[in-house]
């Protein structure tokens, strides 16, 4: 039988919602300077309306919602996927009012595709955009990347005990700390770190590159964030295409690396001075092994088509858009149409296939993880061990992940359910795709472009795309960041406040 | 033998005109259809955006054509023709670009691009007139009103 959910229920829902709110409003103040500090004084307007317009909601929704009751999980769940939508629309707001999209439904998509770290973008001449809407779109990616909630979680909450549950609802269900507050902050540091260091790095590399300082730093800041958090906008209308430089290549390939292939909790071991985990880890072996296999495939593709006439040539593209795809990032080095008019079928099933698996499980990657394909290869390699052996033997199969653990039914069971998810997902989108009539493998690989938050496009991806895809994307998008849980609670709370019983 | 003199002055100068024409080409036929105008010469023309990126005798300018911006690698002597390149201030200059165009430069890694071989400043870039859009003013204030009445009965339910 299901319960219809309480008024107490909507009122603890809605007050985690206007805190996510007011957190959001405040961010809006980081653009709102950098456009008074540059000058671009209707710019400044838009962002002052857009803080307006969230704190409002936020202190509406706070004024009828108060409560001291604490989260449980339905409503942690609740409170996460509820946030990512809230924040789309009001994030949106700023920028619509930019002039830059031709719609505020175009707009919500790219926050959307912003917040979770996609990277799809519908935006007209972006190349004449302010800095301050420039910096927002990025910054929208960094929130989105670190979890929305994580953000609230480390500087507006203080003993919030129901945070965990807001915690895992964000995909994350590693505490890298004890305490889940701790993690959060410790995901802070470390992304604050990287950033000075990135920006700093990538700042030089414009500079010397020959782009005026204060546009490379700028650069680098948005550079960063969107690697980092394998988001894959860029200042730009062309992403790296624009630069023309191998150190920008090679740096946002560190980059990227660093934030999707690495787990966070990883990251802390590694600081702690145990450097040898990373090569213990399963994660690091396994994504070593899928990031080899798949770029065998491309090279294959790509030698099959006779594009590049050097190797060199060839391992520098290919590599680059391998690890863009495997980490869920989305830079691109080529031209999107160049997938399909160049690269081959073969090549591009090869970044189909990096975009399906994935990054790190708590990093800022999507997709189905490698944490998961490594439990799923040990579980068939015990599988095939049981049928080599003696009736009699226990078969014990290990992994290592920070410590040594064995591997149980359980653990497999669901690292299978969610890559089956993944996969129905993926397929669903591209079956939708190809009902709008585009040809089945364009549509795989922007349906999985979407699903795993990555952001390559083949060209699909317009503002003239019909508005029953931009929908099917913005909740591939959703639903494939969040791991499905959250949104599928949502839903259940849904069903349960029109069918279920006082 | 003087009509002849004047013939080959005249074909000489066709000859050499030859080499600055070429197909002219939009930014979405080059990254449509690369292969047809690979190691062509080809007529481009767009605004130049972002920054003019100096590399030692050389640059990079992106031109954008109003579809998609493709690069052009330019001499340092075109590069010191061009004045402002476009971005939120300014509308850059537009430029119209004769050279050879690259599917895969192997010089530049793989870009695709195109190798100027004269350049031509069809119209100076200028700066933009700063607008402020009186609606969204107001609005601004109007807003500003509406959350100070929100935060004030906040604060007196929460007494």
């Amino acid at each position: 039988m299901i319960l219809k959910p309480k008024l107490e229920d909507v009122k603890i829902i809605g007050f985690y919602l206007s805190k996510i709110m007011l957190v959001l409003g405040a961010a809006m103040a980081i653009p709102l300077a950098l456009s008074l500090c540059c000058g671009e004084f209707d710019p400044c307007l838009d962002f002052l309306i857009g803080i307006e317009v969230a704190i409002a909601f936020g202190i509406v929704l706070r004024y009828f919602c108060r409560t001291d009751k604490d989260l449980l999980w339905m409503h942690g769940m609740i409170v996460v996927s509820l946030s990512w939508v809230v924040a789309m629309f009001l994030a949106a707001v700023p920028l619509y009012l930019s002039g830059h999209w031709r719609s505020y439904f175009d707009t919500c998509f790219d926050t959307m595709s912003g917040f979770t770290t996609t990277g799809f973008i519908l935006v007209q001449d972006l190349d004449h955009i302010s800095y301050g809407h420039n910096l927002w779109r990025h910054l929208i990616m960094f929130i989105g990347g670190q979890g929305m909630v994580i953000v609230a979680l480390s500087f507006f909450v203080k003993g919030l005990s129901g945070a965990f549950k807001m915690y895992v609802g964000e995909a994350r269900d590693e505490k890298i700390l004890p305490n889940v507050i701790n993690s959060s902050r410790f995901i802070w540091l470390v992304s604050i770190v990287y950033l000075i260091l990135g920006t700093l790095v990538l700042g030089i590399a414009g500079c010397s590159g020959g782009i005026r300082p204060f546009n490379a730093f700028f650069q680098g800041v948005c550079l960063f964030m969107a690697a980092f958090d394998t988001g894959g906008f860029a200042p730009h209308s062309q992403s790296i295409v624009y630069y023309h430089s191998l150190a920008f290549e090679i740096i946002t390939v560190i980059i990227m690396i660093l934030g999707g292939g690495l787990n966070f909790k990883l990251h802390y071991h590694v600081w702690m001075g145990n450097r040898r985990e990373i090569l213990k880890n399963i994660e690091t072996r396994t994504l070593f092994v899928t990031v080899v296999l798949t770029f065998l495939v491309t090279a294959f593709g790509l030698r099959e088509t006779g594009i590049y006439p050097q190797a060199v040539v060839m391992f520098r593209r290919g590599f680059y858009h391998l690890i863009s795809a495997h980490t869920t990032t989305g830079f691109q080095t080529i031209y999107g149409q160049q997938f399909f008019t160049e690269w081959g079928d073969l090549a591009t099933v090869g970044l189909i296939i990096a975009m399906m698996l994935g990054g790190a499980v708590c990093s800022t990657t999507g997709g189905i993880k490698i944490f998961r394909i490594g439990i799923i290869a040990k579980a068939f390699i015990q599988d095939v061990k049981r049928i080599l052996l003696p009736e009699r033997a226990i078969v014990m199969q290990k992994f290592h992940h920070i410590k040594e653990v064995f591997l149980d039914d359980k653990m497999v069971r669901l690292a299978l359910i969610i890559t089956f998810a993944y996969i129905i997902f993926y397929g669903a989108g591209s079956l939708i795709g190809m009902l709008y009539g585009y040809p089945f493998l364009k549509s795989l690989f922007e349906s999985t472009s979407a699903a795993a938050n990555i952001g390559l496009s083949s060209g699909i991806i317009a503002p003239s795309m019909p508005a029953g895809l931009k929908i099917t994307y913005m909740v591939q998008m959703w639903a494939g960041r969040l791991e499905f849980m959250s949104v599928l609670t949502l839903l259940g709370f849904f069903v349960a406040a029109i069918k279920g019983k006082r | 033998m003087r009509y002849a003199g004047i013939m080959i002055f005249v074909l000489a100068l066709f000859a050499g005109q030859s080499v600055c024409f070429g197909q002219a080409v939009s930014s979405s036929d080059m990254i449509a259809y690369p292969k047809d105008f690979d190691n062509k010469t080809v007529t481009y023309s767009g605004e130049v955006i972002g920054d003019v990126m100096r590399r030692g005798d050389h640059a990079w300018i992106n031109v954008n054509d109003g579809r998609s911006a493709v690069g052009v690698w330019i001499t340092a002597a075109m590069a010191s023709e061009i004045g402002p390149a476009g971005d939120f201030k300014h509308t850059g200059d537009i430029v119209e670009v004769t050279g050879v165009f690259n599917r895969v430069c192997v010089q530049h890694g793989g870009d695709l691009d195109i190798h100027a071989q004269s350049m031509q400043v069809l119209r100076r870039g200028s700066l933009k007139e700063c607008v402020i859009d009186k609606v969204k003013k107001d609005w601004a204030v109007k807003l500003l009103g509406v959350v100070a009445i929100l935060w004030i009965l906040s604060l007196l339910k929460m007494r």
